[in-house]
């Protein structure tokens, strides 16, 4: 049976009907072409599918489609605003800090969701925030070096 | 996933009654970090999936003079930054700072991980030792478990149909005290224990718990009566009770670690949580 459910996405109210058994990941990617977010594991553990809802950081395929009612979800592709890009993801260009790309939209996310709470992170908070998203490219280095640029920068 | 029904109640009674219609069909919904994985794998196929976090008072926090009550539905990051845990269970907070990674934790909850009762649960083994109780409601009324009455082994919960976890009970802690969570894991984030220690001092009583050494989390009496005995602790006077840890363990080879390994490791892993308990103890 599907549900109705209401949300708003990058800043836009959505109505959508969704059947139980779709997670928050594959409506995004599916149902409203934000395809961004990867299914890397589909089991909560590399991270690549990382969105905010409510202002936390959360794997969207560890989420169900008809738990994104009433929420506030954003995603990679809202980090830009009228064509110009989020600090975050200036600095991860300009420190390299993606290569393949797969695990960026992720990674971006769960950086947005640190400077959301802690505007002022620490290496250590840096890597907790980033711990769980997995990178097979770059070595991680230049992504904390590209979130502290950010940081800095918004401060 | 299989197709299923998904209900979101907003009281303990109307969850209770579909429970109950639905017996082993229903399927509880908190954070879902564990279910989602196993329904995702056609491990489990419910018929409908009960969302627990309608109903408000399982996001309770609530410090009252027996002690600290967790709502089944508070997440593991909200365990983490609450000044309470922080004061006064801060082991709890250690070792659900060791589950997941930084989103699984906005999900994942204490209640969960006590009962997918898995052998390595992080959470578990402070709970041992802080002798935490398992808060259960259900239509003929509420009552209140041991945790280590209440996880019976792999997986298994004394939960009857139509009962439901309301949550974690910490009892209030008297006189000075300390504890500490070490995990031995292969990687920082997101990985299971290959082996891990909980440690907590009261008033000079020792409490030890083994997390992934055994079917269940298991206490270290053996170790527990030896540090008890101890004028001063240090690296060396805990030999004899690292050995005792060792003994007391029954460790199985599996994709993680071989068994002598863990057996290594657990000696380690007890030194680690005692001293780092004893940095705690005030």
């Amino acid at each position: 049976m599907k549900h109705d459910i209401s949300f708003t996405i990058n800043g836009e109210q959505v109505h959508l009907e969704v059947e139980p058994n779709k997670t928050l990941l594959k409506m995004l990617r599916e149902d409203l072409n934000l395809t961004g977010a990867k299914e890397g594991c589909g089991a909560g553990e590399c991270g690549s599918c990382t969105v905010i809802v409510d202002g936390k950081a959360v794997n969207s395929c560890m989420m169900l489609a008809v738990e994104a009612n009433g929420k506030d979800i954003i995603t990679v592709e809202g980090l830009a605003k009228n064509g110009v890009l989020d600090p975050l993801q200036e600095t991860f260009i300009k420190n390299a800090a993606l290569q393949c790309g797969y695990c960026t939209p992720g990674m971006l996310m769960s950086a947005k969701a640190l400077l959301m709470r802690n505007p002022n992170p620490s290496e250590d908070d840096i890597k907790e925030a980033i711990g769980g998203n997995l990178c097979r490219c770059t070595g991680y280095k230049m992504k904390i070096d590209a979130i502290k640029e950010a940081a800095g920068q918004i401060n | 996933m299989k197709k299923f029904e998904y209900v979101k109640p907003s009281t303990l009674e109307e969850m209770a009654d579909i429970l109950q219609q639905y017996g082993d069909g229903a399927k509880i919904l908190n954070g879902g970090t564990d279910l989602l994985v196993r329904m995702r794998d056609n491990l489990i196929k419910p018929e409908v999936v009960v969302d627990i976090k309608g109903i408000s008072e399982m996001k309770k926090l609530e410090l009252t003079e027996e002690g600290l009550l967790i709502g089944a539905a508070v997440t593991m990051n909200e365990v983490i930054c609450s000044n309470v845990v922080l004061e006064k269970y801060r082991i709890l907070a250690e070792a659900a700072h060791e589950v997941g990674s930084y989103q699984l934790r906005n999900r994942a909850t204490i209640a969960g991980n006590v009962c997918n009762a898995s052998p390595s649960g992080d959470t578990i083994a402070p709970l041992y030792v802080l002798s935490a109780k398992v808060k259960i409601y259900s239509k003929d009324g509420i009552r209140v478990a041991p945790i280590e009455d209440f996880i019976r082994g792999v997986r298994k919960i004394d939960l009857k149909p139509a009962e439901i976890v309301m949550g974690i009970l910490l009892p209030k802690i008297e006189g000075k005290n300390g504890g500490s969570y070490y995990k031995h894991a292969r990687r920082k984030d997101v990985d299971l224990a290959t082996v891990g220690a909980a440690a907590f001092c009261n008033e000079g009583r020792w409490k030890i718990a083994y997390a992934a050494v055994a079917p269940t989390i298991l206490r270290g009496h053996k170790a527990e009566a030896i540090l008890n005995d101890l004028k001063e602790i240090n690296e060396d006077t805990l030999v004899p009770a690292m050995d005792a840890a060792a003994s007391e363990i029954s460790p199985i080879s599996d994709v993680r670690a071989g068994r002598e390994y863990r057996l290594d490791m657990i000696r380690i892993s007890l030194k680690r949580s005692v001293l780092a308990a004893l940095l705690q103890y005030q």
